[in-house]
């Protein structure tokens, strides 16, 4: 009698629903602080597509106005040579998103090859990814980078990508690894491996979407560190430094003094970019974090995500 | 319901000495201290036969689940073999292991596990078609899955097909993974206690559901649980597990009936009977823990008859007619004698059987 209850009961709640209504794909966009972040990083990306396309003036263009405080003519005042920083900064935005979104792009590929395969294969494979990775994780990275840089030279954006990347897929790859170990053994995973699954497969499509929030974090922060290496990089004057990153206008303004010299103008609005950039990518991970781990949500917060779910499900 | 004539036929699938060792690793530190090995499942024999079901009846812990997973070789087996339509099988790759998988199916038991929470219930059922070739274009395939939703009454079929997992109840969600191993058209299913994590009001809808299929489709099942009652109800042969050995078996019926090794008896016993109010046995109740002895019958640490040669010597099979056996000393009193004079090991790979 009881089980007729139920059954009916759901089935009332699946005819009024129909098939319109689904799980929302990526409950994470309802969260406010992703929006944000979004927004913030949005920006910053629109910055690096279009901003060498509009710099009020040629970044490299030397001028008699040197040194000038930001003024209606140049909005962000020019630099020791008398170039514009404004178009430094705009022109510099997209060298320096371009090698960290390739940088993390390469290294969470690295990082989802090592991870995944070593979680999942165990034993002696296990053994050696684990051992390599440990081995990437606790190498000084920022050495390492610097004796690479000095040796290879400039050798273009990729080259240096390809750098950061290699040295900084270890702490992915150790996460993916754990994750793995631990939905490996689930049950949905042995029953595909029942069933006659091909490795990759399993791998690919039981293993993968399962593991795809901790892919996302992980690619955001990657991002974000790899631009701070790259411009850690720019700065201490390895690479081409007259590639225009804000890397680069750093390293330009420290070379001619402009702290001692008081010309805030120069140095400032690089690293500001910098600094909303990361604070935009650290607030897109927090909320998928607390979307992922509910633990994390304070009660407010929660009541406004479920709330807001709520009342999207109802409109349907 | 029919009790004796259940243990006729050709077995589809039969295991033969089945072991299955584990090694233990030390509580302290890391690796595994040499030597250190748990028996989790030791010489077991049965015979799975079309259109007739088995059950495997023990505690937590005694190895049911491990015979199982061994039936459907998700692990390695250490000693004895699986026989397919009489051929030992040992699928090794992914290929081997799809033709397997087209004969006998594994119901996990927790079926909010089994099935992939990032899937539509759509994909998750056409992928088996797709694997084992099944799935012969768009409006074949939809047919196909819109049949197998309504042998396990899901309809109708669309309601189902575009959820994923967490949109359904357990009870849906575990007729979608019998409907899951449905789809490969097997002989064999291994239900590894498909009702336990059920609400007990739709469990009987799926027992029933698993029982019309058997008849129907002339499944062989073997149904794993650790509730004797339901084993009487659901399977012709019951067999009674106990750490990793297999200790009676026989027609349900009559093994619920007359139960002969103490530990069925404390089973039993031990299933709630509202007409046995203020009624005790002896003995302790079962419970999972204890380390078997490598000499000796398992349960003699717990068991409410142990004599002494109980702790030094193995139990032989007796068998007590109609297909009913045990491992039991009280049921051999001249041989326990004899046996406990001389400390021999007796054969314990043969089980009593037609």
């Amino acid at each position: 009698m009881a089980a007729e209850v139920t059954v009916t009961s759901s089935d009332v709640g699946l005819v009024s629903q129909g098939g319109a209504r689904r799980r929302p794909r990526a409950p994470w966009l309802r969260s406010p602080k992703v929006v944000a972040g979004l927004g913030v990083a949005g920006f910053f990306i629109l910055m690096g597509v279009f901003g060498p396309l509009i710099v009020p003036a040629d970044p490299s263009a030397t001028s008699a106005a040197v040194l000038q405080p930001p003024s209606l003519e140049h909005l962000l005042g020019t630099t020791a040579t008398g170039e514009d920083v404004l178009s430094q900064v705009l022109a510099g935005a997209r060298l320096s998103l371009v090698v960290g979104f390739t940088a993390a792009v390469v290294g969470e590929a690295i990082a989802i090859l090592v991870g995944i395969t070593a979680g999942y294969l165990g034993g002696l494979a296990d053994e050696v990814l684990s051992l390599v990775t440990n081995v990437f994780l606790v190498i000084p990275v920022l050495p390492l980078q610097i004796l690479i840089v000095t040796y290879l030279g400039d050798g273009g954006w990729l080259l240096l990508a390809l750098v950061i990347a290699l040295t900084t897929w270890s702490h992915g790859a150790r996460r993916l690894r754990a994750q793995t170990l631990s939905i490996r053994q689930r049950d949905y995973v042995q029953a595909a491996r029942a069933a006659g699954e091909p490795t990759w497969r399993t791998v690919g499509f039981e293993i993968l979407p399962n593991v795809s929030a901790i892919v996302i974090t992980s690619f955001v922060f990657h991002v974000t560190s790899a631009i701070v290496v790259q411009t850690g990089l720019a700065f201490l004057g390895l690479g081409n430094v007259s590639d225009w990153s804000w890397g680069s206008v750093l390293y330009w303004s420290d070379n001619s003094n402009a702290f001692l010299l008081g010309a805030w103008w120069w140095f400032v609005p690089p690293g500001l970019c910098l600094a909303f950039l990361g604070s935009g990518l650290a607030l897109i991970n927090l909320g998928i974090d607390e979307v992922i781990n509910p633990r994390l949500r304070t009660g407010l917060k929660a009541a406004r995500l479920f709330g807001r779910a709520r009342a999207v499900g109802n409109e349907h | 319901m029919k009790a004796p004539d259940g243990l006729d036929g050709v077995p589809v699938l039969e295991a033969r000495g089945l072991t299955k060792l584990f090694k233990v690793r030390s509580e302290r530190g890391a690796g595994y201290r040499r030597g250190r090995v748990l028996y989790a499942v030791d010489g077991v024999n049965l015979a799975l036969r079309p259109g007739r079901s088995v059950a495997l009846v023990g505690e937590s812990g005694s190895g049911k689940s491990t015979v199982a997973r061994l039936l459907a070789h998700l692990y390695p087996i250490t000693a004895g073999e699986v026989r397919l339509n009489g051929r030992p099988t040992r699928p090794r790759f992914a290929r081997a292991r799809r033709a397997y998988a087209r004969n006998v199916q594994l119901i996990f038991q927790d079926p909010f596990a089994s099935l992939n929470p990032t899937h539509r219930i759509r994909y998750q059922l056409t992928r088996v078609l797709r694997l084992h070739g099944y799935a012969r274009g768009r409006d074949q395939t939809a047919q196909v899955l819109e049949d197998l939703l309504a042998r396990v009454q899901l309809t109708p079929a669309n309601q189902y097909l575009e959820k994923f997992p967490h949109e359904l109840s357990g009870g849906q969600l575990q007729r979608v993974a019998i409907a899951r191993a449905l789809a490969a058209r097997p002989l064999v299913l291994l239900a590894d206690e498909p009702v336990s994590m059920l609400d007990v009001s739709i469990r009987l809808g799926v027992l029933n559901l698993l029982a019309a299929l058997k008849v129907q489709e002339r499944l062989a099942i073997l149904y794993i649980t650790h509730d004797i009652a339901s084993a009487r109800y659901f399977a012709e042969e019951t067999l009674v597990m106990f750490l990793g050995q297999l200790v009676e078996g026989g027609p349900s019926e009559e093994l619920t009936q007359r139960p002969a090794h103490p530990y069925t008896q404390l089973l039993i016993s031990s299933a709630p009977d509202p007409s046995k109010r203020g009624v005790r046995t002896e003995g302790r109740p079962p419970r999972a823990g204890g380390r078997p002895s490598p000499e000796g019958c398992r349960f003699a640490g717990r068991c409410p008859h142990t004599m002494p040669v109980c702790r030094d010597t193995t139990p032989v099979v007796s068998d007590l007619g109609g297909g009913h056996w045990v491992r039991c000393w009280l049921h051999e009193p001249a041989s326990a004698e004899t046996v406990g004079a001389s400390a021999t090991r007796p054969d314990q790979q043969e089980v009593a059987r037609p």
